[in-house]
């Protein structure tokens, strides 16, 4: 059996170190339980020579070992926590060739801590265009570790980072900096009352201003021979610190590093000059947004129809080859409407995370950040605050959970309160589904589509709510306000086609498994509750039969009738009919009621719920947006998705607080119940009043 | 025959809707009572 070692790769932001773990370990990586770019930890592993096998941990990026916010934690507890199962036996830290001085602090601090450690540079096949030469030789001794000059783009440099990581052993863990010279009277304290114990450990032990979650750090900041600094005295040294450090490493870097600033070719400011600019930049962004949306639209129309009509096709040959029955009737009319709900929308899906992936990867998602943070400053929220805002139009779950790294508690809370608002994947969709319904398929100036203005007017919809909202919090929410605000432009470089076909395939993945689940669970029970009942259910063919004895309707009509009758007196049908009255002002009848209903689960949940409920009794095999067109409104006699309702759905789509996970996040990351019950009611309630100003207004 | 697979997916699939959105928060809620420490910030941090 292969023997494994732990690797650890850490680095600042915008290094490229999930290309490095990309390309070091492949397909072979486990992402948590949400998706989102190193906000959790990421696992994969690969082989070495010599039979080893490395655990490789792609942790979040920090800027150095002293943690202002809870994701930066994850890394330095981990370092700290020699006891963690997944503690590293090698550190690589990914530094960018471009900013070595301000990576070499980090690595600095790491290999201060006794891990045998890695420094590895990435984007090398940039210093020549750069003008940037650097002494390896000479910057090993100074550093006394190995370097690996490496490439993500270009695949090089891989096989001597994993020759290194194989003789990982022999690497020296002399410190860069003795931890003394910090300030040599409090650490002589510190060495008398933790004798055995490693210095520079026990100080960002000390000095860490976050809640370790493993580790218990009580026995070491109170003991009774101990008295530790004050805050603020702890801060200066900690800023002596990093003086001491910086000093060290301009004296290797003068040394060792030298760049021809006249012979570099500088293409990013060229490129930032219009991108951040103060009009051009807003225009080029909602240009962008605009193509997105369009693309959306024109180009999975195709996908999406094939596999309306595959899934209908399917149900119709389920129900010819099996034999009759109740169980045939649940796989034709439950299981593959419900499944034909997730599926018909990957095309959709894909489309939007591999647009955000190209945004990322290029950097430009940095300058959007950048851009956006004049305003959002206006409305109570931080540049920052644009990540998890663009984030959640993938999902809410991992863009709140981004919101860690907003320094300030104020911030971070408005924005995770506001960011449901955002059009997330789950609604796409329920909008889709509705705008192909009651939008018409025309072209403005024979370019753009009507369908697709209007998907994109939700998206503006979702992203201003949020925004006033968070404006409104601002005044209303008593709490003090501190932090600054520093975003790193990372340098532009062409998308990596195997990072961006990872990332889609991860989010899709993740889509169809954790939504694909509930709804098909929902389907069956949904379909189970229409297709029994109490009481006048069983009786159904004999009431409806006595009661068009005297209408001469022909056999197939009377069919049709029984069917009716039967999901009316259905377990759901009386369900529905109970709420009807709540959803009859929204122009909703107890069907989509029910489809509401079950949408608190999880929204996507909507559509599978419609055609479960529309396929039971039905004697064809239809596409979903065939059986929604033709369902009669029962009252108005007029077809019961119209303008008037769809506009209606859309909002209250648009508005409601419709997941359970997203709750559960919140609670989680505000530590109370308070926030998401707050948020539950806040903003179901508005989207209860915005759909029924629209329905009144337009019907 | 075919109203016992009915009956047996039926009970799979509420089981399964029970276990995601009503027994793992309880669980949740009960390992948060026994005590478990916040992760975030002592300093400017208003979620405890």
């Amino acid at each position: 059996m292969a023997r494994e070692i732990n690797v650890a790769l850490i680095g600042n932001p915008n290094t490229g170190k999930t290309s490095v773990f990309n390309q070091l370990t492949g397909l072979k990586q486990k992402v948590g339980n949400y998706p989102g770019i190193t906000v959790e930890k990421k696992q994969g592993y690969c082989l070495l020579p010599r039979g080893l096998k490395a655990n490789i941990l792609d942790l979040p990026g920090t800027y150095s070992l002293n943690a202002c916010s809870m994701d930066e934690n994850v890394v330095i507890e981990l370092l700290l926590n020699k006891n963690d199962k997944d503690f590293p036996d090698v550190v690589i830290v990914v530094a960018d060739v471009e900013n070595l001085k301000r990576n070499l602090l980090l690595f600095t601090q790491i290999k201060d801590l006794g891990i045998p450690t890695i420094l590895a540079i990435n984007m090398a096949d940039q210093m020549a265009r750069k003008a940037i030469s650097v002494d390896i030789k000479k910057l090993e001794e100074k550093l006394q570790t190995k370097i690996v000059l490496i490439s993500s783009r270009k695949n090089t440099g891989f096989e001597q980072l994993k020759e290194l990581i194989t003789n990982y052993s022999l690497l020296s863990t002399t410190p860069c900096l003795n931890a003394s010279d910090i300030d040599p009277e409090y650490f002589n304290r510190l060495r008398k009352a933790f004798p055995n114990q490693d210095l520079y450990k026990l100080w960002l032990v000390i000095t860490q201003d976050v809640n370790f979650g493993k580790l218990n750090r009580q026995p070491l900041l109170f003991p009774s021979d101990f008295k530790t600094e004050s805050t603020s005295n702890l801060k200066r040294l900690q800023q002596k610190e990093t003086i001491l450090r910086y000093l060290f490493i301009n004296e290797i870097l003068k040394k060792t590093i030298l760049i021809d600033k006249v012979n570099a070719k500088d293409l990013q400011s060229k490129l930032d000059k219009i991108l951040i600019h103060k009009y051009w930049g807003y225009i080029i962004f909602f240009s962008i947004l605009m193509l997105i949306f369009q693309a959306i639209f024109d180009w999975s129309r195709y996908p999406m129809d094939f596999i309306d009509v595959q899934f209908a096709a399917l149900g119709e040959w389920i129900k010819v080859t099996l034999p009759e029955g109740v169980f045939t009737n649940l796989l034709a009319e439950g299981v593959i409407p419900g499944l034909a709900g997730v599926i018909i929308f990957i095309p959709q899906i894909a489309f939007l995370f591999l647009f955000i992936s190209i945004l990322e990867e290029t950097g430009y998602m940095s300058r959007v950040v950048f851009l956006m943070d004049k305003i959002m400053r206006r409305f109570g929220l931080s540049g920052k605050s644009v990540v998890p805002l663009v984030s959640g139009t993938a999902c809410a779950i991992p863009a709140i959970m981004a919101a860690r790294n907003i320094e300030s508690w104020k911030e971070r809370l408005i924005t995770i309160l506001v960011t449901p608002l955002t059009t997330c994947s789950a609604r796409l969709p329920v909008y889709l589904i509705i705008i192909s319904l009651v939008i018409p398929d025309h072209r403005i100036l024979g370019v753009f589509s009507l369908q697709g203005l209007t998907l994109m007017l939700l998206y503006l919809l979702g992203f201003s709510a949020a925004i006033f909202s968070a404006y409104l919090l601002d005044k209303i929410l008593l709490i003090k306000k501190t932090g600054f605000f520093v975003i790193e432009m990372p340098h532009y470089k062409l998308p990596l086609p195997k990072n961006i076909l990872y990332n889609v395939i991860e989010k899709t993945k993740l889509f169809v498994l954790g939504a694909g689940k509930i709804i098909l669970a929902i389907s069956i029970v949904l379909w189970v509750m229409a297709s029994f009942g109490p009481g006048k259910f069983n009786e159904a063919t004999t009431i409806v039969r006595e009661k068009t004895s005297s209408q001469n309707l022909s056999e197939e009509a009377i069919d049709a009738e029984i069917a009716s009758f039967k999901l009316e007196n259905s377990y759901i049908g009386i369900m529905g009919k109970t709420i009807e009255p709540i959803v009859r002002p929204l122009g909703f009848d107890w069907k989509i009621g029910i489809a509401l209903l079950s949408s608190f689960a999880a929204r996507e949940v909507f559509v599978g719920t419609l055609a479960t409920i529309y396929s039971v009794g039905s004697k064809e095999e239809e596409t979903i947006k065939n059986r929604m067109a033709a369902e009669i409104n029962p009252v108005l006699g007029t077809p019961l998705f119209n303008f008037a309702s769809g506009i209606s759905l859309l909002l209250f789509y648009a508005f409601a607080m419709q997941c359970m996970s997203t709750l559960a996040i919140v609670k989680q990351e505000t530590n109370s119940w308070k926030w998401p019950i707050w948020q539950f009611f806040s903003l179901t309630s508005i989207a209860y009043i915005a759909s029924l100003i629209a329905y009144q207004l337009l019907k | 025959m075919q109203i016992v697979l009915v009956i047996l997916i039926f009970c799979l699939a509420a089981g399964y809707l029970l276990k995601k959105f009503i027994w793992y928060p309880i669980i949740e809620m009960q390992q948060k009572k026994k005590g478990k420490t916040t992760t975030c910030g002592k300093n400017n941090c208003g979620c405890h």
